[in-house]
């Protein structure tokens, strides 16, 4: 059988005029975009003004509402807040609510549009801070300042001590020295020594006493002076730290030479982690090894605090 | 002036306004050589729906290049060169996804599926067996002999349309040929 030339003359063509109009139709929306996309971006802008308007506006509105300092729900100023006998619930202008166990002292020392500090002066408070709130939360209690996010926690100053237990979000704790800083998470407590636990004294600084007199008979090189009296922790087994030799050389002659960790134990006082927040150059391996090795007085939960090393070479 | 001249010159007036950017230029301009470019698309690449998706490639190109044309009245030959081109760029896909394994085309307008229903039931069988054997061309090969066997365009514009000299496209077609030739009768050029 011969094909006669063209052969395209004995066939037929299949896309049809609904077709072509199709095409021609996709050929202009990809040929002129910019009249689809200038509905969109429109819209979008418009939308964009809206939100835009709407926040600033609840912004402001938020502003207006919660101007000034944070007072009781009802109106009434913050001052300082006491529970008697029974537990005392506060509830707050800002949504926060604070409760105060029986005979708890809560005082306000700075309230203002943009900050909230203030002093548990003894006994348990439990606050529950809102979340992004307008105000800065700091809570003091004797050498604890517990930066607050927005969570809900618990302050105990009380016997001597005072111990933060934190239920939900996160807080910031800090002791009276820059180095205790602590990121309490959910589920995670602190515990200080609060030497100044009284009324009256309820700001007084505790500053770590360094002992210091049993350097030489510690190898002349370790005086761990401000665990029993920043954080309470004593040690009941484990070595005395030593710093090596090429480091003791470096430090001979120079004044006191500081290493900071984490040290965090289980409810047997074992130590399970050890965090180096101020190091030595050449010493933190064999610093963190030693401290791992050490054992402490068995504790009610897990707990975690800042041990402070002073090392000073004769 | 004659029909044909006249033709010539509305043309020229039409690719011009559509230089111009006159949308119901560009629209006539579409009309008048779609239905032709939409046919030979369908031929080269046997199936419908790539025809359709490189005419509609051809017209976005061509209407966004268009002011590039010196001579408007090559329009036509200008078009058929962008639609081969599409065409070839389709074969080169096809041939990827096929070493990939993924060429999920579907052929519905091969030369035998394309063939009138008067077409006797010989020359249908004939049509069948051409599509496979063009199958089994080279791109390039299968574009100039079609173009030439299929669609009857001369040899100079196949050479424009394929962007290739004449004498290549002698010999692809001739290569094409004496592949084609030995399994089937094929009429000779006139």
């Amino acid at each position: 059988m011969t094909l006669q030339r063209p052969i395209k003359n004995i066939l037929r063509r299949r896309t049809d005029q609904a077709g072509l109009s199709a095409v021609w139709k996709q050929v202009q929306e990809r040929r002129h975009p910019r009249r689809r996309f200038r509905g969109f971006a429109l819209a979008a802008g418009v939308s964009l003004s809206v939100a835009a308007g709407l926040f600033v506006w609840l912004r402001h509105a938020h502003s207006l509402d919660h101007a000034g300092p944070l007072r009781v729900v009802d109106g009434q100023p913050l001052q300082s807040l006491e529970a008697g006998h029974d537990p005392r619930t506060v509830e707050l202008s800002d949504g926060s609510q604070i409760i105060l166990s029986p005979g708890a002292r809560l005082e306000a020392v700075d309230n203002a549009a943009r900050i909230f500090q203030t002093t548990l002066v003894r006994g348990r408070a439990e606050f529950e801070v809102r979340p992004g709130g307008p105000r800065e939360w700091l809570v003091h209690a004797g050498p604890a300042t517990v930066e607050v996010v927005g969570t809900h926690f618990i302050v105990t100053r009380e016997s001597g001590s005072v111990s933060i237990q934190v239920t939900r979000g996160e807080v910031l704790v800090r002791g009276k020295e820059e180095q205790g800083a602590r990121r309490l998470a959910a589920g995670e407590s602190f515990r200080m020594n609060d030497s100044s636990s009284t009324e009256a004294n309820a700001e007084a600084t505790v500053a770590p006493s360094r002992t210091g007199s049993d350097e030489k008979s510690l190898g002349g090189v370790y005086s761990d002076a401000t665990v029993p009296n920043q954080v309470g922790m004593k040690r009941i087994a484990g070595a005395d730290p030593h710093l090596p030799d090429v480091v003791k050389r470096r430090l001979r002659g120079r004044p006191d030479t500081n290493f900071v960790a984490r040290i965090c134990i289980d409810k047997g006082g074992t130590v399970v982690d050890v965090a180096v927040l101020q190091g030595i150059d050449g010493a933190d391996k064999s610093l963190v090894a030693a401290l791992r090795q050490w054992r402490y007085e068995p504790q009610p939960i897990p707990l975690c605090f800042v041990t402070q090393l002073v090392f000073s070479i004769e | 002036m004659s029909a044909d001249a006249n033709d010539e010159a509305e043309l020229v007036a039409l690719v011009v306004r559509a230089q111009r950017r006159d949308r119901s230029a560009e629209a006539v301009l579409f009309e008048r050589f779609a239905g032709k470019l939409v046919g030979m698309l369908e031929r080269l690449l046997g199936s419908v729906a790539d025809a359709e998706d490189a005419l509609q490639d051809t017209f976005v190109i061509a209407l966004s290049q268009l002011g590039r044309l010196r001579d408007p009245a090559a329009v036509a030959s200008w078009l058929t060169g962008i639609a081969v081109h599409q065409a070839q760029r389709r074969f080169r896909r096809r041939r990827l996804l096929r070493v990939l394994g993924l060429d999920r085309r579907i052929r519905d307008a091969g030369l035998a599926e394309l063939a009138a229903p008067t077409t006797p039931p010989e020359v249908r069988e004939t049509l069948h067996r051409l599509d496979g054997l063009l199958a089994r061309l080279a791109p390039s090969l299968r574009v100039a002999w079609m173009l030439r066997n299929v669609e009857g365009e001369s040899l100079t514009e196949i050479a424009r349309a394929c962007r290739c000299s004449l004498a290549t496209v002698k010999r692809r077609i001739a290569t094409a040929d004496a592949r084609l030739r030995k399994q089937l009768n094929i009429g000779d050029e006139p």
